[in-house]
């Protein structure tokens, strides 16, 4: 019969149990400290009211808002040869958003003026996303811009946006030279 | 010489890439708030804040001013010169700076006055509008864009109010049927459209909002279809259109009705008016 003890211990075997002790304390050192702070974090945050902790209320207020953003500030006519339907250099984007109530984008042209006398805006034909698909003299879906045309309409919430189109009829009587005008987007909530 | 060159190509090359920029200077205005619904006594003064922001690429010259309000019959505002409309306070109201310039990403705070004079009554209505007047005005030749925003304001004067509303008209229109509608074997049924015409004959404006009772010729109420007219506000002297529309296959058989306007306004309030129609 032989009892362990009589077994020669390696020097190195001892060192290495040693080592493995020191990891396993150090181990259960560490797991009892991070228990114990979960559990302490818990009982703050979802405990009862006995201890609560530092809270900040935080308050957001929005005010309403309405915005208008136009793609270009300017468009220009070249109405080069004989009268007729002109384009416009380029395509306006009107883009609205609101943050309140129902709201409605308007359009309304001034006549344009220069040396040579006046164009009238029923001249400058406007089409949108919403015109009807008819011919009134400048190609289907263009209407005369007289008088205040509705280009948009929405509810809160939504940023909403409508590429215009523009073209200008001129004839005979329009003398050679330089027209300015104004077209201008109105932009305001339905009470 | 080399040098020379290679400076004009830069320049040309800077020329062509901030050219569409310049071309297109964009135009973004955002006014807050959009509407100020307001009780002011007789003879006092109120302040409001009212904040302009210009989020395009380009300063941009405001000019801010006061108009008349009015609504259409689908609840539209329409803008118009201040004095034009009998219920106004467009002259009332004092904006602390109505011309200014917001440079891009800036925005500016604008005080608005308005002092209720003695002796008047209801309720009084205007739009402050900020417009845009962009850098292209100084270029000839260009059809200038401009952005106009407002701030519809409502003033009521208490202890003046008076609330009323009556029906001026009641329409009955067949809609027309979409080939959808009737195909796929269903039964075809012509719907049936009511727009009932509301006016307000008080001093202030009221909310409303409604239904159509439908009734067959011994009396009894068959159906009830909803009036749609968005906010339902009518300011004094307006009228506004109130629409509903009529599409039961299994109700609308043929005979005599009767329509009954309903509409409420102001809590128990109720205007009420009838037709009679027929479906063939």
């Amino acid at each position: 019969m032989w009892d362990k003890s009589d077994l020669p211990i390696s020097p190195i075997l001892k060192k290495g149990d040693k080592e493995m002790k020191k990891n396993i304390v150090s181990l259960f050192l560490f797991s009892l400290i991070l228990s114990t702070n979960i559990i302490l974090t818990n009982k703050l945050v979802y405990g009862d009211n006995a201890h609560p902790g530092p809270t900040l209320q935080v308050t957001a207020i929005i005010e309403p808002c309405i915005n208008i953003t136009l793609s270009t500030d300017a468009i220009v006519f070249n109405c080069k040869g004989a009268p007729g339907i002109y384009n416009a250099d380029h395509n306006v984007i009107v883009t609205v958003g609101s943050n309140c109530g129902n709201w409605t984008v308007k359009c309304s042209a001034t006549p344009l003026k220069g040396d040579g006398g006046t164009i009238s805006s029923e001249r400058i034909f406007m089409k949108t996303p919403d015109t009807p698909n008819r011919d009134t003299g400048a190609g289907a879906g263009f209407e005369p811009m007289s008088g205040e045309k509705v280009v948009l309409t929405g509810s809160s919430t939504e940023r909403k946006e409508a590429t215009l189109e523009f073209k200008l009829k001129t004839t005979w009587e329009d003398k050679a030279g330089t027209y300015t005008g104004q077209i201008n987007y109105t932009y305001l909530a339905s009470p | 010489m080399g040098n020379g060159k290679l400076h004009l190509f830069i320049l040309l090359c800077i020329l062509f890439i901030t050219s569409p920029n310049l071309a297109l200077s964009q135009i973004s205005i955002t006014v807050a708030p959009p509407l100020v619904e307001t009780s002011i006594a007789a003879g006092g003064l109120r302040t409001f804040k009212l904040v302009v922001s210009n989020l395009g690429n380009k300063p941009v010259d405001i000019e801010g001013y006061t108009c008349d309000l009015k609504l259409n019959l689908d609840g539209i505002p329409l803008v118009l010169e201040p004095g034009t409309s009998s219920y106004s306070c467009a002259k009332w109201i004092e904006l602390t700076n109505d011309k200014f310039t917001l440079d891009p990403g800036s925005k500016k705070e604008i005080g608005a006055k308005i002092r209720v004079p003695r002796g008047v009554r209801g309720g009084r209505y205007a739009v402050i509008l900020f417009e845009s007047l962009s850098s292209a005005s100084t270029k000839r030749g260009n059809v200038i864009l401009g952005a106009r925003l407002g701030t519809i304001m409502m003033v009521s004067i208490p202890w003046t109010l008076k609330r009323e509303a009556e029906i001026s008209q009641i329409r009955v229109e067949k809609a027309p049927v979409s080939p959808r509608e009737g195909g796929q074997g269903k039964a075809l049924v012509q719907p049936v459209d009511f727009i009932v015409s509301l006016k307000n004959i008080g001093n202030v404006h009221i909310g409303a909002n409604g239904s159509v009772v439908i009734k067959n010729d011994e009396g009894r109420i068959i159906d009830r279809v909803p009036l749609e007219a968005g906010t339902g506000t009518v300011l004094p002297e307006g009228v506004r259109d109130f629409q509903a529309s009529w599409s039961n296959p299994r109700k609308m058989v043929k005979g005599k009705y009767t329509a009954e306007a309903r509409i409420n306004y102001r809590g128990r309030r109720q205007a009420r008016a009838e037709k009679t129609f027929s479906i063939e």
